[in-house]
């Protein structure tokens, strides 16, 4: 198969590349930095004789047509895409922000997938066994004083994945996967003190990797998130709002 | 993130910052002030941390960069463990000359530490078959070094003090075999052993012996050599590596290895041992003997255990060791673990753990009549031209590394002039004022 993976230099976009790797995918990895891209693509290219082949960009300013015919020249039509590039500001994101700041949180976690999956389209509907694939988060489950603008980009995010789901299902073409996933242990999360034990980042993707092909939907990863989310959903507004979290 | 870190022996526990980057633009701005390299953290001593400095892990920085196996050469990232460079090499028949035994260490440690293997005699210490550095250091840079620089023989077990090893090229040999036959042999006493061992180092591919001390009396060292040999029974196999448990900082809450169950556990190891005395045992036990007996470092309890180790000429060892008993016997203390290795061939210098002779090494409980034993020691060491590793003993001083090594002023000469402002910090380096 052929994946492509947005934001595969390090936490969880770098533990799918892997992953795929280790089955036999062919890659197509971007991220902003060649430094971070090459050392993957070199390892995965020797440990399990794929080929990989990296864009050093960023990926609030790529141009998606011209970097679509990129990859089509390295792969031809793919099957898979990951779009897992986002980014946090968490210390900056609770209550008024510099615009800058608040254009880029939209910028990656919102504009770009959108604008990256929209050149794909194509090819995902002629692929009824691949797979698009977005990294949400339970932040955006409801909204709080934390995390403001983020989670908004998000649930924007979310909400595109599944019309990309209703698209594809009307097509035969491939099917959705949208992850809410609770943290990760990954530099976003470095240094923080969590409520809730973290997922190692290679253990998300191999659960990603193993659910490829099933049409699922928005789910939580892991799982036992549905559990606190439920119960954050469900308390009542005049307790919620006394709640910082 | 601050957070406890202890050495393996537990010897030292401190609050330090430990940062874990991903990405290459992380090491272009490398904490302020004081840091310490740092690999899997696995060290016995605290040779990875200091309460003032920040830690810099590498273990993000794994990925092999690029391998020829016409010039048997791999390029590799210094974070990548013993483990992961061996799921890759074994398939192809290749393996690194020297491998210390447990699989998560990291290429990095393994230079700065110069560390040892299997065959001293055939293969010398780890930095022999290393032909390439990348070292960063946040006032000279990345440089790239060779063996001829200077700089790459002050890296080479120079215990992360020169700077951030990023990469390392490093020679390969082929895989010798997909198990090894041991043979234990009984010996009486421990100068048997040092006497079977010298036959043993030209002829066999592993040797090494272990001894009883277990009882703190007129114990001659009762116990066996083990003499191994490669063969070729199967394609070697990686796939069931288990991903290793090894936490310093953890252990039971009181200590398992006492005076009563010591004694006890020695002679159901030796009795065990020579119950079956020619033994198939896998490539991968072979490599990892620690793997899988993790809990050999937590059933010393809280206050962990002292290893000492000691390299010392072949020739005075049976002198040494009827001085090492008297000792023993006069403080009462209990060895855990002993063990004896050849080393041939090597040379002693800077603060390597290199040279020819017999690698002597003991593991105790840390308690204050281990520590007046071992103080004593010290001494004695000193006395038989003994060098201890520094790597190995969390309680040795300045002084008397001082004594043992005649490079130690050469070494910290050599590091202040490279790095007048020494921003690499340890707990080691400060106990040794390096
Ligand atoms: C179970 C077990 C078995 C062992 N067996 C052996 C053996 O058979 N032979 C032997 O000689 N030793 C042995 N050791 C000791 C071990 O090989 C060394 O202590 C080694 O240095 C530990 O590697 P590490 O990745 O844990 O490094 P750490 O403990 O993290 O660091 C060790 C030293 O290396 C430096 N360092 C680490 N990474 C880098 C880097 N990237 N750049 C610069 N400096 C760096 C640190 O500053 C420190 O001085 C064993 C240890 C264990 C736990
Ligand atoms: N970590 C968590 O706890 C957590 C929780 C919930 C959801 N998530 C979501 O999970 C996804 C993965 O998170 P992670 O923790 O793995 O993050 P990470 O470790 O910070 O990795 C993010 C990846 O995205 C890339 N990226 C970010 N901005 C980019 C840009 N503008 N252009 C190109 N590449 C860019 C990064 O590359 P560069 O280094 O080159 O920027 C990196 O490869 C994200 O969408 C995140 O929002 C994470």
């Amino acid at each position: 198969m052929k994946s492509v993976v947005i934001g595969a230099s390090a936490g969880l976009g770098r533990a799918l590349a892997e992953e795929l790797a280790q089955r036999g995918d062919q890659l197509f990895l971007v991220s902003s930095n060649l430094d971070d891209l090459a050392p993957i693509a070199a390892d995965l290219t020797l440990r399990y004789g794929v080929s990989v082949t990296v864009e050093a960009a960023d990926i609030t300013t790529l141009d998606p047509e011209a970097f679509r015919d990129k990859v089509h020249a390295a792969l031809g039509p793919i099957d898979n895409l990951l779009l897992i590039a986002g980014i946090s500001l968490l210390d900056k994101d609770k209550g008024p922000m510099p615009p800058a700041d608040l254009d880029r949180l939209i910028a990656v976690n919102f504009t770009a997938p959108l604008r990256i999956a929209n050149v794909f389209l194509p090819d995902l509907t002629q692929s009824p066994a691949g797979n698009f694939i977005g990294a949400g988060s339970v932040a955006a489950v409801r909204g709080r004083r934390n995390n403001m603008v983020y989670a908004a980009a998000k649930r924007g995010f979310e909400c595109y994945a599944d019309s990309v789901r209703h698209y594809l299902a009307g097509q035969n073409g491939a099917k959705v996967q949208f992850y809410r996933l609770g943290y990760l242990k990954t530099r976003m999360t470095a240094g923080q003190k969590l409520p809730f034990p973290a997922l190692d980042p290679s253990e998300a993707a191999k659960s990603m990797v193993a659910n490829m092909g099933k049409d699922l939907g928005s789910v939580y990863l892991p799982r036992w998130w549905i559990g606190i989310m439920s119960l954050i959903q469900a308390l009542p507004w005049a307790l919620f709002k006394k709640l910082d979290i | 993130m601050t957070s406890r870190t202890a050495s393996l022996d537990r010897h030292l526990s401190e609050s330090c910052r430990i940062e874990k980057p991903d990405r290459y633009q992380e090491l272009d701005h490398l904490p302020d002030g004081p840091i310490a390299a740092r690999g899997a953290g696995l060290s016995y001593v605290a040779a990875s941390f200091e309460s003032h400095a920040t830690s810099v892990c590498l273990g993000a920085f794994d990925r092999i960069l690029a391998f020829d196996p016409t010039v048997r050469s791999i390029t590799v990232e210094a974070g990548i463990s013993l483990g992961k460079l061996h799921r890759f090499l074994a398939p192809l028949g290749l393996c690194l000359p020297v491998q210390p035994g447990y699989p998560a260490l990291t290429v990095g440690g393994c230079v700065a530490a110069d560390v040892h293997g299997k065959n001293h005699g055939r293969e010398g210490t780890f930095g022999r078959h290393v032909t390439g550095l990348k070292l960063l250091h946040p006032d000279h840079g990345m440089v790239a070094l060779a063996p001829c620089d200077d700089l790459f023989t002050l890296t080479v077990g120079g215990l992360g003090l020169t700077g951030i090893i990023v990469t390392a090229t490093l020679s390969l040999i082929p895989l010798a075999g997909t198990a090894m036959i041991m043979v234990h042999s009984a010996v009486a006493t421990i100068e048997d052993g040092a006497v079977a061992l010298a036959q043993l180092a030209d002829t066999s591919d592993m040797a090494y012996g272990w001894f009883d001390f277990s009882t703190p009396n007129h114990q001659d060292g009762a116990g066996f050599i083990t003499s191994a040999r490669w063969i070729t029974d199967q394609t070697a196999r990686t796939d069931d590596l288990k991903a290793p448990s090894l936490d310093p900082a953890q252990a039971l809450p009181l200590p398992a290895f006492n005076r009563l169950t010591m004694p006890v556990i020695n002679h159901l190891y030796r009795w065990s041992n020579l119950r079956q005395t020619k033994v198939r045992t896998p490539l991968q036990a072979v490599l990892w003997p620690a793997l899988g007996r993790e809990n050999y470092f937590k059933f010393y309890g809280p206050d962990g255990f002292i290893e000492s180790q000691i390299l010392m000429q072949r020739d005075k060892f049976a002198e040494y060791i009827k001085a090492w008993r008297l000792c023993q016997i006069k403080h009462g203390v209990p060895v855990m673990l002993t063990t004896l290795k050849a080393f041939t061939g090597g040379k002693q210098s800077l603060l390597r753990y290199d040279g020819a002779g017999l690698s002597f090494t003991i593991d105790v409980a840390n308690t204050l009549s281990s520590l007046a034993f071992l103080a004593e020691l010290d001494g004695l060491n000193v006395e038989f031209g003994a060098v201890s590793s520094v790597m190995k003993d969390s309680r040795l001083s300045m002084a008397t590394v001082r004594a043992q090594y005649g490079d130690y002023d050469t070494f910290r000469e050599r590091l202040r002039t490279y790095d007048p402002s020494r921003r690499f910090v340890t707990a080691l380096s400060r106990r040794l004022d390096l």
